[in-house]
């Protein structure tokens, strides 16, 4: 390619064609440009990619997440529901003296409950990330909204 | 409504509650639910709470499973075999 550039231009200089020469020389000009805009281009289309990569493995990790709070919460939901009827008991009868000696789980409905805590460290994590398109921009505040109204509605009730 | 920080000051200052929890001394407790109105005070904050709680938790279960299927739908857009 070179020495084909090379040889016009050898042809082009002694014919003293001035104005031929010079239209080449644009085109050489013209050829260099194109060819860094597409280098460019293939650079920032990867980096892109590179982001986009990284942004999926933050959302895989949230995702992993809320799967593990979602079968945490089916394990102690059933807990609360069943302190709740116990407590409820309690109120409406009161159960007599042995009865609370002989059954320790009628203390234990009202003594504690399982602790939860909403799993978000990979939610920290987005938020050093920066949105690689709309669609994830508009993904990133759905799940930043979602962690902030529940951090506080759980938090105000177990702290 | 804080459940941790209620129970710390009924530890204080209810003695049934730090016998029972502490020695796992249930006798007085039987005493308590059907005289002292305080306790059953306690009892009811206590199901309110929790039942609060509860629905807290099942209202973040539920939408938890919602954004699950958001990510899961942009991913299989934006990364396919991701």
């Amino acid at each position: 390619m070179l020495r084909i550039f090379r040889q016009m231009r050898q042809k082009l200089l002694p014919e003293n064609r001035f104005s031929k020469y010079l239209l080449y020389a644009l085109g050489e000009i013209a050829l260099v440009v194109i060819g860094i805009l597409i280098a460019l281009q293939v650079n920032d289309w990867n980096e892109s990619r590179l982001s986009r990569a990284e942004m999926a493995k933050v959302y895989v990790s949230i995702l992993d997440d809320l799967e593990n709070d979602y079968g945490r919460l089916a394990q102690i939901l059933p807990d609360f529901e069943w302190k709740i009827s116990v407590i409820h008991g309690i109120i409406t009868e009161p159960p007599t003296p042995g009865q609370w000696v002989a059954n320790d789980s009628l203390f234990n409905s009202f003594s504690s409950f399982a602790d939860f805590e909403i799993g978000k460290e990979r939610f920290e994590l987005l938020k050093t990330k920066v949105a690689v398109d709309e669609q994830s921009r508009v993904l990133n505040n759905r799940i930043t909204d979602f962690y902030k109204k529940h951090s506080t509605d759980i938090g105000v009730r177990t702290y | 409504m804080s459940y941790h920080r209620n129970v710390a000051y009924w530890e204080e200052h209810e003695p049934w509650l730090s016998l029972a929890l502490v020695d796992r001394d249930f006798s007085k407790l039987g005493q308590h639910a059907e005289n002292n109105p305080i306790f059953r005070n306690k009892l009811s904050w206590y199901r309110i709470m929790l039942s609060r709680l509860k629905a807290a938790l099942l209202a973040y279960q539920t939408e938890s499973g919602v954004l699950a299927d958001e990510i899961r739908a942009y991913l299989r857009t934006a990364e396919p075999g991701t």
